[in-house]
């Protein structure tokens, strides 16, 4: 395989790239006997072109369901009750269902979770790779049926896979070879911004480095961005350039990488990352205590507080946020719902420590 | 990196016989498919001996890809499947062969957790029916209000408030506090061995801590053997004491689980520890690509690694290389360690550590 340069890609801290997709004040709810679950609650954030975005969450904190609601392809009870998401000047939100067909594969695309159940299994692959493309392109842009046969075979390769894989079945192939198809599919018509939603959970570790890998390749060659929905910060930590943390429908942290695991700013991304096991350190079970809220109708103030060590004054976490929690007036933590604010340059943060302005 | 201080106190290993052992697994291969219909055949366990010794139960890690047959090894050895050559033992007789009491005994003191906690359950049953029905079962109290009071202190020591999960459905609970109960139904029962496929694989990163608390709660509080299969290296180093690496069915690597993780020597083992996604941004991957799967990657003779293996010799493609001892506590199977080896290694449980 070609080595792959520019690790950092077009994201490095210098060169202007334009944004991508600029999500303000997204709000998805579930319409339930109970009442609206507000699964994504005024979520705000801009990604730029070439970026990798990581998105982790806790099941149930709305990641999956924002993602879904990008591609227009949430299933009721699931209502878009709000908010933007413009995909280059364009509000993906406000397009009827022909216009979102057409934007969908050309210029935002999906690799869902799970390849193995998204593949048709009486297709050969050639067939469900020319399938997105003939369905998403328009009839008089067409290519002849031969050009569309060497492009089959040109998205087989650029995944790593054999061109002879296209006569093949989905049974015949592993899991990860699978997860290929279903990246190559996701390229075809060279999108502009790649939803990933936890790409490699069912795949061991020698087959997710491959696969990522091969995404970040692809992800370089046509300078797209990508958004990957995940719960693994190892993960994070070796694909994004960003990271969004979401808690109970908000986002409540979102920063370059190299920020977030150098010094976390809100308490729950904090916890995060000292749970995390290693192999280093033996014998270290820290979790998170608690379950996250009931979306219908969540705490008072601050979603995190009834788990946050600070609020709560945990005696293990009396030596994180010394200097920041002298400034914390804790009553605003169950009064108040903290918005997410610019901190400091492009760290962005909902949590009383951090009084806004 | 912090090394745990290797304080290699003499191990005495006795030439035990399998009556020392709680469960033994002695040879043991399982071949699926055959027969007059289907003649392609799978080697699934492909030789595979480990024993459990009655007087130092620990955490033993088997660890492996999809396909490794680590989850064939655990059906193996709850007597789930039979072997198709060898034998599994416990308490010395031939699990196949048990009978009466014998049985259930076995069936008692064997004890899965499996990957899934919500299809252990019964959505129509309160959850109460899974953690009662073992006492009813095995007769493990006297009256109503004694089952309860055990069932009670059983979730008080998973951590989970009966207040909390007794009198619920199953669709009431999260995914960790399911797998929670299933960790006190074990403790119920207290079991000489746990058997866990997968247990945190389907619980967010989060609750994974807690879980595995407990079950390392298992074996240090209450002395319960436990294998612990897994395809995360990460939770294996955090939670066992050795490990066994498969692939393909046969095991590459065995030994302390320090020794093997941290610095490993099979290549496979290689290619596994330098995939785990660390969690730290300024160490990420290289920037090779690794070796890739190709379809074709099936070696029936000699080492099954062979095919995908950077440092692969001839004579790998012809014979399958034995376990070499190659450390105190570690054994390996392969032909890089020929003259370092100081013997061949007969039983893996040979190599595992113990304090």
């Amino acid at each position: 395989m070609t080595t792959l340069t520019n690790r950092r890609g077009a994201t490095g801290q210098g060169g202007f790239q334009p944004n991508v997709l600029e999500v303000k004040n997204l709000r998805v709810y579930y319409d339930t006997e109970a009442g609206h679950v507000k699964a994504v609650d005024d979520v705000s954030f801009t990604l730029k072109r070439g970026q990798r975005m990581g998105l982790v969450g806790e099941s149930g904190s709305g990641k999956t369901t924002m993602a879904m609601a990008l591609m227009r392809l949430h299933k009721p009870p699931a209502i878009i009750a709000g908010g933007e998401a413009m995909l280059d000047g364009v509000d993906l939100l406000g397009l009827d269902d022909e216009e979102m067909r057409q934007t969908r594969l050309n210029d935002i695309a999906l690799v869902p979770q799970g390849a193995m159940n998204s593949l048709n299994p009486v297709y050969k692959v050639r067939d469900q790779i020319l399938d997105g493309i003939k369905h998403h392109t328009p009839k008089d842009e067409m290519p002849s049926k031969n050009a569309l046969s060497e492009r089959v075979v040109e998205l087989l390769l650029s995944v790593g896979l054999d061109g002879s894989v296209a006569d093949m079945y989905p049974h015949e192939l592993s899991g990860g070879m699978k997860q290929r198809v279903a990246l190559a599919i996701a390229t075809s018509l060279r999108p502009k911004l790649i939803l990933a939603d936890e790409p490699t959970s069912a795949l061991d570790v020698v087959v997710q480095r491959q696969i990522m890998q091969t995404l970040e390749q692809l992800q370089q060659e046509m300078n797209a961005s990508v958004l990957l929905v995940g719960h693994d910060m190892g993960l994070m930590a070796q694909f994004a350039d960003v990271l969004g943390v979401m808690y109970a429908g908000h986002l409540v942290e979102f920063a370059p990488i190299a920020d977030i695991f150098e010094c976390p700013k809100h308490p729950y991304t904090k916890k995060l990352i000292n749970s995390l096991p290693d192999i280093e350190v033996k014998g270290r079970f820290t979790g998170i205590d608690g379950l996250p809220p009931t979306l219908v109708v969540p705490p008072p103030g601050c979603r995190f507080h009834p788990r946050c060590p600070i609020y709560n004054d945990d005696e293990n976490f009396r030596d994180e946020f010394t200097s920041e929690r002298k400034r914390l007036d804790s009553d605003l933590c169950t009064s108040v719902d903290p918005q997410l604010h610019e901190t400091a340059p492009s760290q962005w943060v909902a949590c009383h420590m951090y009084p806004e302005g | 990196m912090v090394l745990e201080a290797a304080t290699a106190t003499a191990q005495v290993e006795d030439e035990s016989v399998a009556s020392n052992s709680v469960l033994e697994v002695r040879n043991a291969t399982k071949v699926f498919g055959g027969g007059m219909l289907r003649r392609r055949t799978t080697v699934a366990v492909d030789d595979v001996s480990l024993r459990i010794p009655s007087e130092r139960p620990g955490i033993i890690a088997v660890a492996g890809e999809s396909g490794s047959g680590k989850t064939t090894l655990a059906r193996l050895m709850l007597g789930v499947i039979p072997p198709t050559e060898g034998a599994i033992y416990f308490n010395g007789g031939d699990i196949t062969e048990l009978s009466g009491s014998a049985r259930r005994e076995f069936r008692r003191e064997v004890q899965p957790i499996m990957q899934d906690p919500f299809e252990v359950y019964n959505p129509f049953y309160k959850v109460d029916h899974v953690l009662m029905s073992p006492v009813t079962n095995f007769k493990l109290a006297r009256n109503k209000s004694q089952a309860r009071d055990l069932v009670v202190e059983a979730l008080d020591t998973v951590g989970l408030r009966h207040q909390e999960t007794l009198g619920r459905f199953p669709h009431q609970l999260s995914g960790g506090q399911r797998q929670r109960i299933m960790v006190a139904r074990a403790i119920l029962l207290k079991p000489r061995v746990i058997v866990a496929d997968e247990p945190v694989s389907m619980v967010d990163a989060s609750l994974r801590a807690t879980i595995l608390g407990s079950i390392d709660l298992l074996n240090k509080e209450l002395g319960i053997a436990v294998i612990y299969i897994t395809h995360d290296l990460t939770t294996a180093f955090q939670i066992s004491d050795n490990i066994v690496v498969m692939y393909q069915g046969s095991v590459v690597e065995a030994g302390r689980v320090e020794d093997v993780i941290q610095r490993p020597k099979h290549p496979y083992t290689q290619l596994l520890v330098e995939s785990i996604p660390r969690p730290d941004p300024k160490e990420r991957w290289g920037s090779e690509m690794a070796s890739q799967e190709t379809g074709s990657d099936k070696a029936d003779h000699g080492c099954r690694f062979a095919p995908r293996c950077p440092y692969v010799m001839d004579h790998c493609r012809s014979e399958m290389p034995p376990m070499y001892k190659t450390d105190e506590y570690r054994g390996a199977r392969c032909y890089l360690y020929t003259d370092e080896a100081s013997s061949n290694l007969q039983r893996i449980s040979d190599v595992f550590w113990s304090d």
